[in-house]
């Protein structure tokens, strides 16, 4: 709608209760004044066989906004300040500053560590970029997110200056437009973002690719710090609130620290390409690819120590991945991924020795998982909403695929050496595809190494 | 103990209201286009848009209300950077969003 204003059209938003905000955000992120010319109406009205009697009642209020309303005053933005908070001693002052944080909306509930100039500056040292430099404004409430903001936030969650540098590039492919982030934040899906590092920085930072890749792993603890900073970056500066800039309904744990892990590169078969690669970047490279899932499937049972037992975890996976659809076609384009398989080595290793490529896998994983027509025809809600966009991919009558070719069905090799299990991170509402970006070290990685090293002790191989 | 912190949440820049579209003087023989966020069959907008037709139309018997399904839907149909410019092409003076979510 704020693009619509821009345009020299007047608008009028018709929102329901506890959405105001989400709107109000929304023309925030446009550059635009909070108070927009919307009314909200009971929640009751918008479910099936309401009482439609608040729109009669109300019918004013619509006339108004296209032709009375007028926006407030103007309002000049204001930089980050500093939050001062006395206490008795170190632990007393401390317990006050997370009770402080709660009220102004600051944190996630868990505990959080003090964001203090000398901790923040030690965080700093791990890029090269001024602090003061804008990563971008951070949807749905548009506030400016710098490389000191990025800091502070990382500072709350235990992080360490190495970290920094891969949160950087996390947001720079966060508010990439093709991440439709605005999306990501206000959906009432459940969704989160999930983040794949590729590269040699993944054991030199400790993120785990290997078992419990998916956290809490205290041997490889940048995973939950990177992706909690994220967390709190969307809270803190995109004001996704519960209830408010984000409209999820329920949330979920992963939603804590999201998912940030790392591709078990060295676990790769022969000839099989990590996914940065596949993204476009040439292999070696210290990669970061972000997507958004909405649900999990550990996929029981895996193996590939058979052909037999190979298809059979195939066609396993396959009845999983067609099980949940979710929202897969209503945001169906050329490139959307449905979902990321994660396979640990074990599985990959047997499946390349019985001659399957990553290619093949998913070839195989298409064909199998496409949602029969009569099935996805009297799943009404979906068809209707699917059926334009899925009228260039599959013919009248046909089946519908999860993706428009195999290849958009990513393949991740993570979890260990261990065989026994696969799992499922299907699509969640926002990114048109998902996008990656590359890390940059700075010039004081080296030293940066030799610190860690100091603290958490020779960082192992996953 | 004095513990002094950053604010966490970044900063505002400055609000440009003056990018809000000016009112209409009256809804008198305008097109008025209504664009929905909702999937289609959620939140009940095959009810709400067409009830809201029925009002104005009966204030104002010359008003053209062009319906949701004539545009794009849902948040990723309606949250495009063109979007301003479909409604425009279609001779919109004013436009209704919603439904609820």
């Amino acid at each position: 709608m704020a693009r619509i204003e821009k345009k020299g059209i007047p608008t009028f938003s018709i929102t329901r209760k506890g959405f105001m905000s989400a709107v109000s955000s929304g023309f925030l992120a446009m550059g635009l004044g909070s108070d927009v010319a919307q009314h909200e109406f009971p929640l009751d009205m918008f479910l099936p066989g309401s009482d439609l009697t608040p729109l009669e009642q109300n019918i004013d209020a619509l006339v108004d906004g296209l032709t009375k309303w007028r926006p407030g005053k103007e309002t000049q933005g204001h930089k980050s300040v500093k939050v001062t908070i006395e206490g008795n001693d170190y632990f007393d002052a401390n317990k006050k500053l997370n009770l402080t944080f709660l009220k102004n909306k600051w944190g996630d509930g868990l505990p959080i560590l003090p964001a203090t100039e000398e901790q923040v500056n030690w965080i700093l040292s791990g890029t090269d970029l001024p602090k003061d430099t804008i990563v971008g404004k951070v949807p749905p409430l548009g506030r400016v997110a710098t490389v000191e903001s990025l800091a502070t936030n990382l500072v709350m969650t235990g992080g360490r200056p190495e970290y920094l540098t891969v949160l950087i590039a996390v947001m720079k492919a966060f508010l990439d437009p093709l991440f439709r982030a605005v999306t990501v934040q206000t959906t009432t899906c459940s969704s989160y973002p999930v983040v794949i590092v590729n590269g040699p920085i993944n054991r030199q930072i400790r993120l785990n690719s290997g078992y419990g890749c998916l956290g809490p792993d205290p041997s490889h603890p940048s995973g939950a710090s990177i992706g909690r900073a994220l967390r709190l970056i969307q809270q803190n500066i995109g004001g996704a609130i519960p209830g408010s800039g984000t409209m999820a309904l329920f949330g979920g744990p992963a939603r804590y620290t999201n998912i940030v892990f790392a591709e078990d590169e060295i676990g790769l078969p022969l000839g099989w390409k990590p996914l940065s690669v596949e993204m476009g970047f040439p292999s070696g490279g210290n990669i970061v690819t972000i997507y958004s899932a909405a649900t999990t499937s550990n996929v029981n049972a895996a193996r590939s120590s058979t052909e037999k037992v190979a298809v059979e975890t195939l066609n396993r996976l396959a009845r999983i991945m067609a099980g949940n659809y979710g929202n897969i076609f209503g945001d169906f384009n050329n490139n959307s991924v449905p979902g990321i398989v994660l396979m640990p080595r074990g599985i990959a290793q047997g499946f390349a020795a019985l001659g399957w490529s990553k290619d093949s896998i998913k070839a195989y994983l298409w064909e199998n998982s496409k949602i029969p027509y009569e099935v996805i025809k009297s799943d009404s809600v979906v068809f209707a909403t699917g059926q334009e966009i899925l009228r260039s991919y599959a013919r009248e009558g046909a089946a519908w695929p999860l993706a428009s070719e195999p290849k958009n069905i990513m393949i991740v090799i993570a979890g260990g050496e261990q065989a026994g299990h696969c799992y499922w991170l299907r699509y969640g509402p926002g990114p048109k595809n998902p996008v990656s970006a590359e890390i940059q070290l700075p010039t004081n990685w080296a030293k940066l190494m030799k610190n860690a090293e100091g603290d958490l002790g020779t960082a192992q191989l996953n | 103990m004095k513990l002094e912190v950053f604010d966490p949440s970044g900063y505002s820049e400055f609000m440009q209201q003056s990018q809000y579209a000016s009112r209409l003087s009256d809804l008198k023989g305008k097109t008025i286009g209504e664009i929905s966020n909702g999937e289609h069959g959620g939140w009940e907008v095959e009810r709400t848009f067409p009830l809201i037709r029925q009002l104005l139309n009966e204030r104002y018997p010359d008003v053209k209300i062009i319906p949701y399904t004539e545009f794009p839907s849902g948040v990723n149909g309606i949250d495009v950077d063109n979007i301003g410019d479909i409604v425009k092409a279609r001779g919109c003076d004013a436009v209704i969003g919603g439904n609820a979510g």
